[in-house]
């Protein structure tokens, strides 16, 4: 035990050696072998995953007791800059998800890119994004979490990008990348502060500089030498780091247009685990923000327009992954409402059921996808629970969990619900409900576009394979049952101090009865063979709401006009002052040389001769010199 | 009869001396400034042995200073002829100002 929890580095290490190995070998050794890349990764997580039970057994086992190891990285002047691990709670529960969803995704890869000419590039890819997930889950301190948040944010990068010759999916990639700028520049400029405010705790009387076990104490530091408001802009810094990460209000635009990654790399990494790493980092960085009042309601708010916008975009999408990458949105937001209203652990368990649920939905309709050849439309598809079942019943599975009908997501959901509603907010509580109604109508809209009714394509359906359906049917398991095998001990596993007691007897039936509605609104207007109400009838005396969800709410039209006006403006100014200020200096200063050597240049016309008979004859004149002066001497 | 002196030697290596200079100055081909550099080493030696004569008949510093010359002469003549042709075979031209250095273009 010991000694796997003291080597547990080896699961972050592993994938960045596969990594480089599939990289490196990728136009030799391995190019022809498909089986190679595939077991290697495959291996490489599976052993992270065996390593994971030992860390999960070794936190139940030692609640409040974590387990950290360190080691000094650099010496920076007087800062001692450590990496280390630090097995708690939290990171263990997040490295068993991790590992366990990464595992099964992998394995379903195989057999999604199987035709792919880069598939090698693909696995890569996975591998490195493993080592820098799992680096970032496992990461002791603040330093080494922002090392490990910006290389996340680049394995997300490349994979959005990874069809790159498609013009789309490159900007897309771009896009993401610099609206994750935002939030990482505001991360580190907030850990920077913090660090500054707390600098005197660091420095006498912490080992690891940053480190998280003593985030508690330096906070108090930091409280008492600032003002509130100074802390708060501290806080609110480091809060735009998990804002950007996990697509949240002001920064969401980027994660729909990450749908332009292949499907495994959308659960993978725009559904479970990459978006999910702002959630979890919102949960490390919780002793500082829950001293700052202000902050938390921010969060809980940002939560709660994130939860409720992304629902209603959700509900126009016919993309069926972008569809599901609102969901994903809307139910990020929804734990950060958690968060934001003090239910901690409620906003933890809704993130690892909600990562097993969306990484089968969104490999569901990764096979559909699949085998419709690339057709993402949902208005040409339907009746597809007679070819593929084993696709459509895991499906609803999936869609029962997440619309919160007593599987997995009931409970995970009602524990936020209460934990807002003991928060006392009723404004964030209605939200919450109309939302949960929301989510359970938009993902049975897609249920029902896809799998029931009549089909509409025009494409050959083909079988699913056998390596996509377990991956399916696996998932499916923890997406079912999860949530009501944890419900009862969840948040005494992973809590901060203090529980949500308040149970309101009738919740649980309000929100349930709430969802069936939704459910049965979803199925008249969807699905054929009830359909009571065309969905143009609707549409007609709500064109307005509706070309507002279509529009995105403006967000992104308004980003484009403020980026298009203002900033190109600014760009083009600040770029002829760089043409005609900069360069102009710099051109005085090379071209006077120049100058000066082309008016040298003159005397020399590349005879040799001529140069003989200069230097000959100043010679001569040097000679005769010198003899009158010593005729003179003498 | 015509008496030869010591001026007489200098004035003829005078003379040597600035033909081999026009030679070197003039002379576009590489072999030519080759053996114009002979002459003016010739001049030197007819200078040498001519000052060594008239000033002193017993010690014979100049004739060995002349011998001297002309062995060093020999080599670096073998080594220029050598590096003549190994410039011929990589420019096939032996012309003195024919190869430069281009000026380096900065903008």
């Amino acid at each position: 035990m010991e000694l796997i929890l003291q080597n547990i580095w080896v699961v972050a290490i592993l994938p960045l050696f596969s990594f480089l190995f599939i990289i490196i070998g990728q136009k030799g050794f391995v190019h022809l072998e498909k089986k190679i890349s595939m077991y290697l990764t495959v291996g490489v997580t599976f052993l992270g995953w065996i390593f994971s039970v030992f860390a999960l057994i070794y936190a139940i086992q030692n609640q409040g007791n974590p387990f950290q190891e360190n080691f000094v990285w650099m010496y920076s002047g007087s800062l001692t800059f450590s990496m280390g691990y630090l097995i708690d709670e939290l990171s263990s529960v997040m490295l068993f998800m991790v590992t366990s969803i990464s595992l099964l995704i992998q394995i379903y890869s195989h057999s999604y890119m199987k035709e792919d000419p880069s598939y090698h590039r693909f696995f890569a890819y996975l591998s490195f994004f493993n080592f820098a997930m799992i680096g970032l889950v496992l990461s002791s301190n603040l330093f080494q979490t922002y090392i490990f948040w910006e290389l996340v944010g680049l394995a997300s990068y490349l994979l959005i990008g990874f069809w790159y010759k498609k013009n789309s999916a490159s900007k897309a990639a771009q896009k993401a990348f610099l609206v994750n700028r935002i939030g990482d520049f505001g991360l580190l400029l907030g850990i920077m502060g913090f660090l500054f405010l707390s600098y005197n705790f660091w420095f006498y009387e912490a080992d690891v500089l940053l480190g998280f076990s003593s985030l508690k104490q330096a906070t108090e530091v930091a409280l008492v030498s600032t003002s509130s408001k100074g802390f708060f802009v501290v806080a609110f810094l480091m809060f735009l780091g998990p804002v950007a990460k996990s697509a949240q209000f002001p920064l969401h635009v980027w994660l729909p247009d990450a749908m332009e990654a292949p499907t495994p790399v959308s659960a993978l990494i725009h559904a479970a685990t990459m978006v999910a790493a702002g959630v979890f980092l919102t949960a490390r960085l919780y002793p500082i923000f829950i001293l700052s009042p202000v902050l938390m309601q921010l969060i809980a708010y940002v939560g709660a327009i994130t939860a409720l916008l992304a629902a209603c975009m959700a509900l126009v999408q016919y993309d069926i992954k972008k569809a599901l990458a609102y969901s994903t949105c809307s139910q990020l937001g929804y734990m950060f409402l958690a968060l934001g209203v003090g239910a901690y652990s409620a906003g933890m368990f809704h993130l690892l059921i909600h990562a097993y649920v969306k990484a089968l939905l969104f490999l569901c309709a990764g096979a559909v996808i699949h085998s419709l050849s690339s057709q993402q439309d949902m208005r040409y598809m339907g009746g597809l629970r007679k070819q593929m079942p084993v696709v459509a019943y895991t499906y609803l599975i999936g869609c029962l969990s997440l619309s919160g009908i007593f599987l997995s997501g009931f409970s995970s959901k009602e524990q936020i619900l209460s934990g807002i509603l003991a928060s006392g907010n009723m404004f964030l509580f209605y939200i919450a409900l109309f939302t949960a109604g929301l989510s359970a109508f938009y993902i049975f809209r897609t249920y029902f576009m896809v799998f029931e009714g009549k089909y509409k394509g025009e494409s050959q359906v083909e079988p699913v394979s056998k390596v996509m359906s377990v991956p399916l049917i696996v998932l499916a398991v923890p997406s079912a049952v999860l949530g009501v095998l944890l419900s009862w001990c969840f948040d005494d596993f992973v809590s901060f101090g203090f529980h949500t007691e308040n149970h309101f007897v009738f919740l649980p039936l309000i929100s349930i009865v709430i969802a069936l509605f939704s459910v049965w609104l979803a199925s008249i207007f969807y699905w054929d063979k009830k359909k009571l109400i065309d969905t143009e009838l609707v549409k007609l005396p709500l064109k307005s709401l509706h070309r507002l969800f279509v529009e995105k709410f403006f967000i992104d039209w308004f980003y484009d006009k403020i980026l298009n006006k203002i900033y190109a403006k600014a760009a083009y100014v600040l770029s002829k002052f760089d043409r005609f200020v900069v360069d102009a200096s710099i051109d005085i200063t090379f071209q006077s040389p120049v100058a000066a050597g082309k008016l040298l240049n003159i005397v020399q016309h590349k005879k040799i001769g001529a140069y003989i008979l200069v230097s000959v004859f100043l010679l001569v004149l040097l000679c005769g010199f010198i003899m009158s002066i010593l005729n003179l001497i003498v | 009869m015509f008496d030869v002196t010591l001026i007489h030697y200098l004035f003829l290596s005078a003379v040597l001396f600035c033909v081999g200079l026009l030679g070197v100055i003039v002379s576009r081909h590489l072999l030519r400034v080759l053996i114009s550099v002979e002459f003016m080493l010739n001049a030197v030696n007819i200078n040498f042995v001519a000052f060594s004569n008239y000033n002193d008949l017993i010690r014979l510093d100049g004739h060995i200073m002349a011998i001297f010359v002309m062995a060093i002469g020999v080599c670096e003549l073998a080594i220029g002829l050598a590096i003549l042709i190994l410039v011929f075979r990589k420019t096939h031209s032996v012309d003195a100002d024919g190869e430069y250095i281009e000026e380096e273009k900065w903008s």
